[in-house]
């Protein structure tokens, strides 16, 4: 299945190539993790909030 | 270019046996995906591939869980083999800090970017070690050998490796603070440092000039697969510059070829061994840095060697 998923991402990614489809893709069942896939949020910023207690 | 969802696809069963907090998750992520991405241009994409899968297979084997301790005074992040557990500690202070006078945001920057060089050099140990059956077999390029050698955790040649796995994350996150590191207690001698590091500031320079003198592509391929190239590469070091222990210089410390006696140096000023030689230590190693530059002229080279504060010091190696 994953295998299959990712196949379909990257031919979708090509096929869109620059409307930045990826970024609404759900890619494992983490929302930290995706959002960190899909650059909406940085390493720094998750640190951060770690260390300050900051809600992002 | 590999991304960052192949990576962490290829992490899943790590993930699943460690059921790491999301945000472990993402660091190991940012790490292998910068990691990677960095060795690529230099190893290319077939063997960029290859040694992913290793760190992975090393990440699988090395590390069963991740340990937030309770309590301490800094931040913190340490590897440790017996438990085959990351520790760490985030809080929104380091005590090597104190002495400084940054604004609250330049702190807070620092103190992030102190705690993810921290967790990234403890993962670039973890995914260079190759152990079976409870026992290092490789440390990144050092493997048991017959010049006395060995890969134990916290032994001499895991202290060399702490040195180069600091200069690795700060390449591969392109990382130079210059920071000025004092070698004596009358201040008249420094050296720089990419960043601030407890036990590797006054080395790091060092091995990261000494990286320039080493092959690119073979040091990957000794790390990948120490068997096979490690000797090589410290063979092929040792030829091209063994006219450095052929010359009329008497070295303080005393070892069969030039690799060796670098490792030496490194250990005595790290380890803080006969710690009234230290200039002596600093000089003389910045001295056979500046002997192996006349093969190569390394650009910037003076950056990586020790400094005087003081104009009237001339170093001693100026005069050689």
């Amino acid at each position: 299945m994953d295998k299959k998923f990712f196949i379909e991402t990257e031919q979708l990614e090509n096929k869109y190539d620059g409307l930045n489809i990826i970024s609404s893709l759900p890619i494992t069942n983490d929302d930290l993790v995706n959002d960190f896939l899909n650059q909406n949020v940085s390493l720094e910023s998750l640190i951060e909030k770690e260390i300050y207690n900051i809600k992002l | 270019m590999i991304d960052k969802i192949l990576v962490t696809k290829k992490l899943e069963t790590f993930f699943n046996k460690t059921n790491p907090e999301s945000f472990l998750k993402v660091f190991v992520i940012s790490f292998l995906y910068d990691k990677v991405n960095y060795i690529e241009k230099i190893v290319g994409h077939d063997n960029c591939l290859n040694m992913l899968d290793k760190y992975i297979y090393n990440i699988e084997q090395n590390i069963k869980s991740f340990k937030k301790i309770d309590k301490y005074h800094s931040i913190y992040a340490k590897y440790d083999f017996k438990t085959k557990s990351l520790k760490y500690y985030m809080t929104n202070d380091y005590k090597k800090f104190k002495t400084t006078s940054l604004s609250t945001d330049n702190k807070k920057a620092f103190i992030i970017k102190e705690f993810k060089i921290m967790m990234y050099k403890e993962f670039e140990k973890i995914i260079n070690i190759y152990a079976m059956n409870g026992k290092i077999i490789s440390n990144g390029f050092y493997l048991e050998d017959k010049n006395g050698r060995y890969p134990d955790y916290d032994g001499h040649f895991s202290d060399i490796m702490d040195v180069f796995s600091d200069v690795e994350v700060c390449n591969i996150t392109n990382l130079n603070d210059r920071i000025k590191t004092y070698v004596d207690v009358d201040k008249e001698y420094f050296v720089y440092s990419k960043h601030i590091s407890q036990k590797n500031s006054e080395v790091m320079c060092y091995v990261d000039l000494w990286r320039k003198f080493i092959d690119k592509k073979l040091y990957y391929f000794a790390i990948n697969n120490p068997k096979r190239y490690s000797e090589k590469m410290i063979n092929d070091f040792n030829s091209e510059y063994e006219f450095i222990l052929n010359g009329k210089y008497e070295f303080i410390l005393k070892n069969k070829n030039v690799f060796s006696l670098i490792e030496n140096y490194l250990l005595h000023i790290k380890d803080r061994i006969e710690i009234d030689n230290n200039i002596q230590y600093h000089q003389e190693l910045s001295m056979i840095f500046k002997m192996m530059n006349t093969k190569k002229d390394i650009y910037n080279f003076k950056e990586y060697v020790l400094h005087s504060s003081d104009a009237k010091n001339k170093l001693i190696y100026e005069n050689l």
